[in-house]
């Protein structure tokens, strides 16, 4: 599908171009090619064809099992003005990409803070902290958060010893469903962790001492040493995080069993996609949802991109 | 014999007997859009089919077993297996379907058989090997009216099954219920899973909230007289059905009789997180055949009744289907030795042994008696009831409309989903009415 294709690639902090290209920068640009090889060959031989087809699908009426039938513009057309559930896809998707990946970077950055104060052991709590990620997408932690966020739920016994008998069961109320699953998004911040961490580790302990010998407190060392220098890795780990927050599927297809239920509470715009597509055999329609993502996807890092200027601080600035 | 061939069935005089001896050269061309198998299996070289279903543990056991016999009597036959569970199953098999690989037999239900059925060109017609290699003698005619599309045969049931009532026997024992009979209404329902459910001190409720399910829903509108859909494909009830069907849940879901909109939400489907299964109700509609499912799953006494009446002197709502059915791709390789092996699930007792009753009474009178010493008590219950329900129905013969599954039978269906906002106070039942039958009307048109 047009739409699962990773949009981003690789996101390289741009260069402010330099005046000539000396020699090795070429030589450089070359190796750089060349390792680019194997992605474009994918590109070429595997991902091109059937992203056409999808585009050329979008325009049809196309129930998978008979030939495609031309159909124009209507399967857009029908997305914006009589989709009712498309709307509630569109919706939900954007609560919780608006939720999840701010608290996912916040919180990702504050394990880093607090596991870059060179503790011992630091590996093995990396890796520790790390875990929850290499496992998060899996459908085996998606079916344990049914079990911890349900009506008997793990958590909701953890309330009633603290004095909540009656709590509702969180991923069958329309009201809460769609939480729990920003809540699990936030639990899997290992990887933005691990690559702050990298970055903190990289900022200068000299700029630090130098500003407590001119009297920063810690709070106003963070604001202004950390966070600037670190704005690079945050930027980069904003385009990624929201790039996959508009793909999330599994888990809301597990928790809700398929549906996206209660009450559409969690259709993921991914996974009416996935209805739409491969259940109720409206795989044109299915198609142009994809495209209509990717637009959206490919809007929202454009204008990360054009407002990192006014944010990010590249170190070689000027150079 | 009984009806094959009926209306525009692709029949040929001779037998196929003496075209398959000469050792399975090209099958004449009477597939739909010209996809034409490539001839029986080399028997020297052996013959490879690919073969998938859904189910649970047990269902995978007696069915591998069951292969197992018949590769034994059928040497240079290998049949491999593709496991599933229920989640995703018929996505994937549309899939290959479109993509051109899809297994060579594959297990449907109604309302999937209705979708690959009518949408043309996925599935064998087999009306060609009855009766030399699929014999339907004997079996009660209605069974397979369900799986003729057009009146041609495109599926061969497994077994026989009708709707069900699933109670927990100590529950309702412990409200001082005494059993209902067979002639039990809706209203002595109400009485009765309200009283479990006040008995029960908090701890459960009467019944599961089925304001959503699309087959208990067709009994309650068959009582009335009409039908869900109409032979061409539209709704066959009235709004005021819905309405009084959905007014009626929403009282027993007020009283405690029916668990609140936020159990039911939990359940999607599968047999493992049903109310019933999870102790949070007393009691559960489902499929006769799954009562053995079921029973699995518990460690409680589970009792059984038929669906609830309609007041006195409406019609007998509930009818025999076929539970699941086996189909055979229409593009396999081998379409002789497919249908050999869908034959052999339902004709052959030393293959429909281990099957046993877990995917519906079989068809096969035959097969039925053949079993009937080895079965466990809980499998004679449920053949009995089988056999009563065949004596009171109404038979059912309209074949179900594609995008059923979208309208009222998938998890996430729409009158899943429009019951779950009345349960939830999020829509009121009359808008609830208004916005199914117009939404239905547009996915059924």
């Amino acid at each position: 599908m047009g739409a699962r294709d990773d949009a981003a690639g690789e996101v390289v902090p741009a260069r402010p171009p330099s005046g000539g290209r000396s020699r090795r920068q070429q030589g450089e640009n070359l190796w750089g090619y060349l390792f680019l090889a194997p992605w474009f060959l994918g590109l070429f031989a595997l991902t091109l064809g059937p992203m056409l087809a999808s585009l050329y699908f979008s325009f049809t009426d196309f129930d998978l099992l008979t030939a495609p039938t031309w159909v124009g513009l209507e399967n857009y057309v029908r997305m914006f003005t009589e989709d009712p559930r498309y709307m509630q896809s569109l919706k939900v998707t954007f609560i919780y990409v608006a939720l999840s990946v701010p608290l996912e970077l916040a919180f990702a950055l504050l394990v880093a803070v607090l596991l870059n104060r060179g503790i011992r052991a630091l590996g093995t709590y990396r890796a520790i902290y790390y875990l929850p990620s290499l496992l998060g997408g899996s459908v085996a932690i998606a079916i344990m958060w049914r079990q911890v966020f349900g009506g008997d739920g793990l958590f909701n016994q953890f309330l009633a010893l603290l004095g909540w008998e009656t709590a509702p069961s969180w991923i069958s109320t329309p009201g809460t469903a769609l939480y729990t699953l920003v809540l699990l998004r936030v639990w899997q911040f290992g990887s933005p962790m691990v690559i702050f961490l990298a970055g903190l580790r990289q900022i200068p302990q000299e700029l630090y001492d130098a500003a407590a010998v001119d009297g920063a407190g810690k709070v106003s060392r963070f604001l202004r040493i950390t966070i600037p220098l670190l704005t690079p890795i945050i930027f980069f780990n904003l385009v990624l995080q929201l790039i996959r927050a508009f793909q999330a599927f599994t888990p809301a297809f597990i928790v809700s069993g398929g549906s996206g239920g209660p009450s559409d509470s969690t259709l993921f715009y991914t996974l009416y996609l996935y209805q739409e597509g491969f259940a109720n055999f409206r795989m044109g329609y299915a198609a142009a949802m994809a495209w209509v993502l990717l637009l959206i996807i490919g809007t929202f890092t454009a204008a990360n991109f054009l407002m990192s200027r006014y944010w990010v601080h590249y170190e070689d600035d000027g150079r | 014999m009984s009806g094959i061939g009926g209306t525009g069935g692709l029949r040929r005089g001779h037998t196929r007997a003496d075209f398959l001896r000469v050792g399975g050269g090209a099958v004449a061309g009477a597939l739909a859009m010209g996809l034409v198998g490539c001839g029986g299996g080399d028997s020297a070289g052996g013959t490879r089919l690919r073969m998938t279903w859904w189910g649970e543990q047990g269902r995978h056991r007696r069915t591998q077993e069951a292969l197992r016999v018949f590769e034994k009597k059928n040497p240079g036959v290998e049949i491999a297996t593709e496991l599933s569970g229920g989640d995703g199953y018929f996505e994937k098999l549309v899939t290959q379907a479109t993509g051109g690989n899809a297994p060579d037999v594959f297990q449907s239900e109604p309302n999937q058989f209705a979708e690959l059925s009518q949408r043309g060109g996925i599935l064998l017609e087999l009306d060609r090997f009855v009766p030399d290699l699929l014999s339907v003698e004997g079996w009660p005619e209605e069974t397979l009216d369900l799986d003729r599309v057009g009146g041609k045969l495109l599926g061969v049931p497994l077994g026989l099954n009708s709707f069900m009532f699933i109670y927990d026997a100590a529950a309702f024992q412990k409200a001082g219920v005494r059993e209902a009979d067979e002639g039990w209404t809706w209203e002595d329902f109400e009485r009765i899973t309200t009283d479990v459910g006040r008995s029960s001190g908090g701890e459960y409720f009467g019944t599961e909230d089925t304001g959503g399910d699309g087959y208990v829903l067709e009994v309650w509108v068959r009582q009335r007289g009409r039908e869900l859909f109409t032979e061409d494909g539209r709704l066959g009830f009235e709004k005021s059905d819905l309405a009084d069907w959905w007014e009626f849940w929403d009282r027993l879901r007020e009283s405690g009789a029916a668990v609140p909109a936020e159990v039911q939400a939990l359940s999607t489907g599968d047999v493992t997180d049903t109310p019933l299964v999870t102790g949070k109700a007393a009691a559960e509609f489902d499929f006769s055949n799954r009562l053995i499912a079921f029973s699995g799953l518990v460690d409680k006494g589970l009792g059984h009744n038929v669906i609830p009446n309609g007041p006195s002197g409406s019609r007998y709502g509930m009818y025999l289907r076929p539970a699941l059915t086996m189909c055979a791709y229409s593009r396999t390789e081998y379409p002789e030795e497919a249908t050999k092996v869908m034959n052999a699930l339902v004709n052959v007792p030393d293959v429909a042994r281990p099957l046993g009753t877990e995917r519906g009474v079989p068809p096969s009178p035959e097969i039925r008696e053949f079993l009937l010493p080895d079965m466990e008590e809980m499998e004679r219950e449920i053949v009995a009831y089988v056999e009563r329900v065949a004596e009171e129905q109404v038979p059912m013969t309209i074949q179900r409309p594609v995008n059923v599954g979208e309208v009222l039978a998938d998890t996430g269906s729409l009158l899943e989903r429009t019951s779950q906002d009345i349960a939830f106070g999020r829509t009121s039942i009359d808008e609830g009415v208004d916005r199914f039958f117009e939404e239905a009307g547009r996915i059924l048109s």
